[in-house]
């Protein structure tokens, strides 16, 4: 895989359409992060995202011909991750009891980040009061400001991504601020 | 940032307030949307922005390490392409024509349709083969192929092309004396949103030589014929001035310094 992991995501795509399935590979392991974390934070609970992300990559794949590029291809992933995300709140109709506990996967999913254990462990606790805040939010509110704020996408992004106008993300996101500072300082 | 608003406008977000908590204003926007608060105001902002910090501290988590072997499994064997052909009732729907139903049966029975194909083509080699001397420098069709992806895409308007060639060399042989006499050649790409394109290959020094632009031929194809000499060439097209775009269909593909994947042709 590593003689293609310098080309751009289009020309992943062109090779994968030119039939070389194979190399999709490259194109979920450079996006596979952002598309999980997304999902981690609308759902707070890891197997389910792991799930949906699956699934998201799979519909991307199967929807590869029909990418007009006209975003990027990270914003595009996103966007189906979202969609499928929606779904499965639908489904389970709520999401509260979806929240799981990060420390469940610390090994993994703190892999990324350098920190002392005992670091760890003393924000552990802020990270998941934060995400719970996170959780309380509706749907809605939680997906722009995961998007602005943790993925930091541009509102034109977000707008692409949500299918809506830039003004009604604007307002979407002032709103989903207001409430998170709200219950932040509950 | 005013207390004494109106719910009404208590919903609407204010620009400069969005702007700061954006970071998307200068230092001097700053200080001057900072100097024109009120000490309330400011310490409201201040909270904003702590409870955004909050937010903006949570990590970023590695994926599940078994996350792509999993996608890759469960793609095993499936076609993009194919996997975004519309159904029979998406096609007709859009209006599809006898001919493009026929195609898109015959391309999921291979061995009945390109297959077939494939084999009439190398019957004619063996008659031309075996033929007087005038057959003998008729022109042999190096690669036959259907638009394959031209369905799919008329079945979604979100597309802005997909790659889909049809390359088929024509009896228009300008010379039978001569091996290296032109054939010409005609190339196709389906691509209804496109603005423009243009064939690049060896042939013309990968447009550095000649620029050989595909003309709209109706119903979103693109069509430019070129004599070719026999030989073998690496082609690709290149849609809107930015995209480069294989032929999937193509008798052989190769990649390029760059990466990109270039069809092939042989002509004989």
């Amino acid at each position: 895989m590593k003689q293609w992991q310098h080309l751009t995501d289009q020309a992943l795509i062109d090779a994968c359409i030119a039939g070389h399935t194979e190399i999709y590979e490259v194109l979920v392991r450079r996006h596979e992060q952002k598309v999980f974390n997304v999902l981690y934070r609308f759902f707070g609970n890891y197997e389910i995202s792991q799930d949906v992300s699956q699934e998201a990559f799979v519909t991307a794949w199967q929807k590869l011909a029909t990418f007009g590029g006209r975003s990027a291809f990270s914003t595009w992933l996103c966007q189906i991750a979202l969609n499928k995300a929606r779904d499965r709140l639908r489904i389970s109709k709520g999401h509260d009891a979806l929240n799981d506990d990060l420390a469940d996967h610390a090994d993994s999913l703190f892999a990324l980040v350098d920190q002392q254990p005992e670091h760890r462990a003393q924000q552990a606790g802020a990270r998941k009061e934060i995400q719970t805040i996170l959780d309380r939010l509706p749907a809605n509110y939680r997906e722009v400001l995961i998007l602005k704020h943790l993925e930091e996408y541009d509102y034109e992004e977000i707008a692409t991504m949500l299918n809506d106008t830039v003004g009604n993300v604007k307002v979407r996101i002032f709103r989903a601020r207001r409430m998170f500072k709200m219950l932040y300082e509950k | 940032m005013k207390n004494d608003m109106k719910p009404a406008e208590q919903n609407k977000p204010d620009t400069d307030a969005m702007r700061h908590l954006d970071r998307a204003m200068t230092d001097a926007e700053n200080a001057a949307f900072i100097g024109g608060l009120s000490e309330a105001e400011r310490a409201e902002l201040a909270r904003s922005q702590r409870a955004l910090q909050s937010l903006e501290s949570l990590p970023q988590l590695s994926a599940p390490p078994d996350l792509a072997n999993n996608v890759m499994a469960a793609i095993a064997g499936s076609d993009p392409v194919k996997s975004a052909t519309p159904t029979a009732r998406d096609a007709r729907g859009r209006g599809w024509g006898m001919r493009s139903r026929l195609r898109a049966w015959l391309e999921n029975r291979p061995l009945l349709g390109w297959g077939c194909a494939g084999a009439m083509v190398a019957a004619a080699a063996l008659v031309i083969a075996l033929s007087p001397p005038f057959f003998l420098f008729a022109p042999v069709t190096p690669s036959t192929h259907a638009a394959s992806a031209s369905a799919n895409s008329s079945a979604n308007s979100s597309v802005n092309f997909v790659p889909a060639v049809r390359l088929a060399a024509q009896s228009d042989r300008h010379s039978a004396d001569s091996a290296d006499s032109p054939h010409t050649l005609q190339f196709e790409l389906y691509a209804p949103r496109a603005r423009n394109v243009v064939l690049v290959g060896d042939f013309n020094g990968w447009g550095s030589m000649a620029e050989i632009k595909l003309s709209p031929a109706g119903n979103g194809v693109w069509r430019a014929a070129l004599p070719l000499s026999a030989g073998r060439y690496q082609y690709a097209f290149v849609v809107d001035d930015e995209r480069w775009v294989t032929d999937p269909h193509a008798e052989r593909h190769v990649k390029d310094d760059f990466g990109r994947q270039n069809a092939i042709v042989t002509v004989i």
